[in-house]
């Protein structure tokens, strides 16, 4: 069995951010969890060469998603690691900026059920 | 100053008198001229008459004297030659004629044979020698005539003169009768002269008739000599036997009649002639002549005593005339002001009309024309003045609509624009002013397009679109509406407003083009975003609870279905559904706030539509299955041209549409989606067998929030925002939405999007 691989949840809410876990663990991944933008960052800058994913939410405390995305982006070991947002916040402005700044998707969290995120998961990390 | 010029006052009466007065002054003067000529006419007759009947008087006077003289000389007595008969005759003759003051008898020798005196005393006693006097040379030397002396005057002032004839034989007494019948009285006997008798005559008779004839006459009579001495000048003896150049003013009169004493010539004619006479008067005169004597008569009479009764009469006509004249400038000066009057009294009502007096009204009463014109002006006034009240009214209506008007204007809380023709700005109320610090006096009468501009996101909109110059007068009310747009001042003022735009009726009547209320939605757009702020917060933070909610029903349902009962399968199922109701509840809020908000966007990109139907369809199976309806897609058998769609958009709107045909056909109906080309556009169709629409609910069907009530309540689901966010998308995309419905047949629901070229 190959080395599993290691995708990073940004989430604030505990609910969530286990919901997501619980269902990426038991698809095989190793999972990372940040509660903060701040932690985030520190796991990013730890964990930065063997990440397969980024999952960030955008309203987080500290820092906020773009704040976060755009230093991952900016940041030499980090910036190839692909990020998905997974937000509820579906304004189309912030959808824009963060495609711009290089996430890979823009999924609103209420839309999408953990099987199908899972797929999602497994779909960009093949 | 001409006559036209004055006023009637003053030309009427002139008009009168010289119509009235002026032929009788003409008639006046001609009668006074006629009766003048036709009196002095008479007076040169009556000079004439008494001329002649003085020079017969006097003719007369010396012819019968000399007559007598002859006839004495040859009575018996002095043929006789004796003495004393002869005495006694001349005594009977001295005594038979008055005239006679003394009677000679002188022999051929010049000697004095007999001397009669009436006085006696003066009786020679020797007989005198008379052979010098002229008596006795002219009767018995020159030529045997007979002599008549120059007039002397005794002391009394008694004229006298002396008369002499030679005596001849009874043989030449033949001669006799040529003196008698002789006018020049000549006696010139051919025979022997046997002596010279002579007498001295008193002229006092002969003076008397001329006197008397002047008196009867009423002139003056004269009578000069041969020398220019006085004779006779009746009623005043002092110029008797004076030179008349002495006693008279040297005149024009004298002098003629000094001048022609002795020219026969001139003294014959009788003329008349007017001249100064000897008292410097103006006088008609006449003269003639004595051919005995050689002597002058003159009469004259002054122009003024015969014009006198003429002049008298001419004085009582011209007083009469002045009189009438007076009667007439005042009867006339009272027809005028009669007739002038009633014209004052227009003059004065017009004026006063003219003034503003419109209550002025003329009382003329004379009956005539004039009566009917001041009639005439009183109607005219009368209509006037109604027509003025009636203007007045009116004015004050306009005022009071007009000020109503500019009070509604300006106290609009909207702003209100005017622009003419011409593009220029001709209203813009106080609202406009506050809301974009501009004054009115700076921008009425500018082009409006250089004071402001509309922009929808940041797209101009052209003043022909929201006001657009169709020439079409019928059109008017709301011709051009758009929420929500950026209006820009020139002064940099920026807001957002509502702009309506309608033309009004008439609207060359009151050169205003367009009429543009502007709104300001800036606080409500404000409010509005604090709205939609505050539900696009809710919706998140709702969002994030349903995700775990839903989440671990997910995982809960995944990982446990082995181990739940059907019944426990069926709870947690409905938890799902409920769930995703909430969600989709969720998700529409945050979908209309977006359209709201105008920050929906949509990415049109070219796209095949008939997979993405198969693929909604298929989605909605299991939902349609569930409630035992038939839902069918028929995919046309022609191919199908791509649309320009916002993928993800455009599916909700499909979505949607089947969702419902689904919550409301009863189990057993029947959903098929169609699709159909046509103008350019694909159409889709989602017809349904439900219980349809209610016809007054079909207009009302697309907007926010509406839900169908009655029939439909009990089975109905949904926050009335499906529909709404449907018409929004499909109109993003420049296509349209619409439904047919029968009540108890079902719906049809479309949509048309625009195919891609």
């Amino acid at each position: 069995m190959s080395e599993k691989k290691v995708i990073l949840v940004v989430e604030d809410d505990v609910a969530i951010s286990d919901l997501y876990a619980h269902v990426l663990r038991n698809a095989g991944f190793e999972v990372l969890t940040a509660l903060t933008g701040g932690s985030g960052i520190e796991l990013i800058k730890e964990h930065a060469a063997r990440l397969s994913l980024i999952l960030l939410d955008i309203m987080l405390p500290e820092k906020n998603g773009i704040e976060v995305l755009q230093w991952a982006k900016g940041d030499e070991r980090a910036k190839d690691v692909p990020v998905i947002i997974l937000s509820n916040l579906a304004q189309d402005n912030v959808i824009d900026q963060a495609k711009k700044i290089g996430a890979i998707d823009y999924i609103i969290k209420m839309k999408i059920d953990p099987y199908a995120l899972v797929e999602k998961v497994k779909q960009t990390t093949s | 100053m001409s006559l036209s010029k004055w006023k009637l006052k003053i030309k009427l009466p002139v008009y009168f008198i010289l119509i009235s007065v002026l032929p009788l002054i003409l008639i006046n003067v001609l009668w006074f001229n006629t009766s003048q000529k036709a009196v002095i006419d008479t007076t040169s007759d009556r000079l004439r008459t008494i001329v002649s009947k003085a020079e017969h008087e006097l003719e007369s006077f010396f012819t019968t004297k000399q007559i007598s003289l002859i006839i004495h000389s040859q009575t018996e007595a002095f043929l006789s030659k004796n003495l004393e008969k002869m005495n006694t005759e001349l005594t009977n003759f001295l005594l038979q004629d008055e005239d006679i003051r003394e009677l000679s008898l002188i022999d051929t020798n010049g000697k004095e044979l007999l001397y009669i005196s009436r006085d006696k005393v003066d009786r020679p006693d020797a007989p005198r020698d008379l052979s010098n006097s002229d008596a006795y040379k002219i009767t018995t030397f020159v030529g045997g005539s007979r002599y008549i002396s120059e007039v002397f005057w005794d002391d009394d002032g008694i004229a006298y003169t002396e008369i002499a004839i030679p005596i001849i034989s009874p043989d030449d007494a033949q001669n006799l009768q040529s003196l008698t019948t002789s006018s020049q009285g000549d006696y010139r006997p051919s025979g022997e002269i046997l002596g010279v008798l002579r007498e001295v005559v008193s002229l006092r008779s002969l003076q008397l008739s001329i006197d008397e004839l002047s008196k009867q006459a009423q002139l003056t009579v004269y009578i000069v000599d041969d020398k220019g001495r006085v004779l006779f000048y009746p009623g005043n003896n002092n110029f008797i036997a004076s030179s008349l150049s002495e006693v008279f003013e040297v005149s024009s009169f004298l002098f003629f009649v000094t001048n022609t004493r002795f020219d026969q010539h001139r003294v014959e004619e009788k003329g008349v002639n007017r001249n100064l006479n000897e008292f410097g008067e103006l006088a008609l005169s006449t003269h003639g002549h004595v051919s005995v004597t050689n002597w002058g008569i003159v009469t004259q009479v002054p122009l003024t005593q015969i014009l006198s009764s003429t002049n008298q009469i001419g004085l009582l006509i011209l007083v009469l005339f002045i009189i009438f004249t007076i009667s007439v400038i005042l009867l006339s000066l009272s027809i005028s002001s009669q007739i002038l009057r009633p014209i004052e009294l227009l003059q004065l009502g017009t004026s006063r009309i003219r003034a503003g007096e419109l209550d002025t009204r003329i009382g003329v009463k004379t009956g005539d024309e004039i009566e009917s014109l001041s009639n005439s002006f009183n109607d005219m006034a009368t209509a006037l003045k109604t027509a003025f009240d009636k203007l007045e009214e009116d004015r004050d209506l306009i005022t009071t609509e007009r000020n109503k008007l500019e009070t509604v204007i300006a106290e609009i809380e909207d702003g209100v624009i005017a622009i003419d023709k011409n593009k220029k700005i001709t209203i813009f109320n106080q609202a406009c002013e506050k809301l974009l610090r501009l004054q009115s006096n700076e921008v009425i009468g500018q082009p409006v397009e250089q004071i402001l501009s509309f922009s929808d996101n940041d797209s101009l909109i052209p003043f022909e679109e929201y006001c657009p110059s169709t020439d079409s007068s019928v059109e008017q009310g709301v011709i051009f509406t758009k929420p929500n747009i950026k209006l820009s001042a020139y002064n940099g003022q920026d807001l957002y407003v509502n702009l309506v735009v309608a033309k009004i009726k008439d609207q060359a009547n009151v050169n205003i083009h367009c009429i543009l209320t502007i709104h300001d939605v800036s606080k409500e757009r404000e409010l509005e975003d604090m709205k939609l702020d505050f539900v696009s917060m809710a919706a998140h933070e709702l969002r994030t609870p349903l995700t775990s909610i839903s989440g671990y029903l997910s995982v809960f349902m995944n990982e446990n279905a082995s181990k739940l009962t059907d019944d426990q399968q069926f709870f947690v199922s409905r938890a799902q559904i409920a769930t995703q109701q909430l969600g989709a509840l969720v998700e529409n809020l945050l979908n209309v706030s977006k359209i709201e908000r105008g920050s929906m966007e949509v990415e049109s990109i070219p796209t095949d539509w008939l997979p993405i139907v198969d693929q909604i369809v298929t989605s909605l199976h299991y939902r349609a299955n569930d409630k035992h309806v038939k839902l069918a897609f028929t995919p046309p058998s022609n191919p199908m041209p791509k649309v320009k769609v916002d993928r993800l958009r455009i599916s909700e709107v499909l979505s949607n549409l089947i969702s419902n045909a689904i919550t409301y056909t009863k189990p057993g109906g029947n959903i098929i989606v169609s699709l159909e080309q046509r103008d350019g556009f694909l159409i889709t169709h989602v017809k349904d067998t439900g219980q349809g629409i209610p016809k007054d609910a079909l207009p009302h069907l697309f907007t926010k929030f509406f839900r169908v009530s009655g029939v439909l309540e009990q089975g109905s689901k949904g926050t009335g925002l499906g529909l709404y966010i449907s018409k929004a998308i499909v109109e993003m995309h420049n296509g349209k939405i619409w439904v047919e419905s029968e009540l108890g047949q079902g719906s049809i629901f479309s949509f048309s999007l625009p195919i891609s070229d």
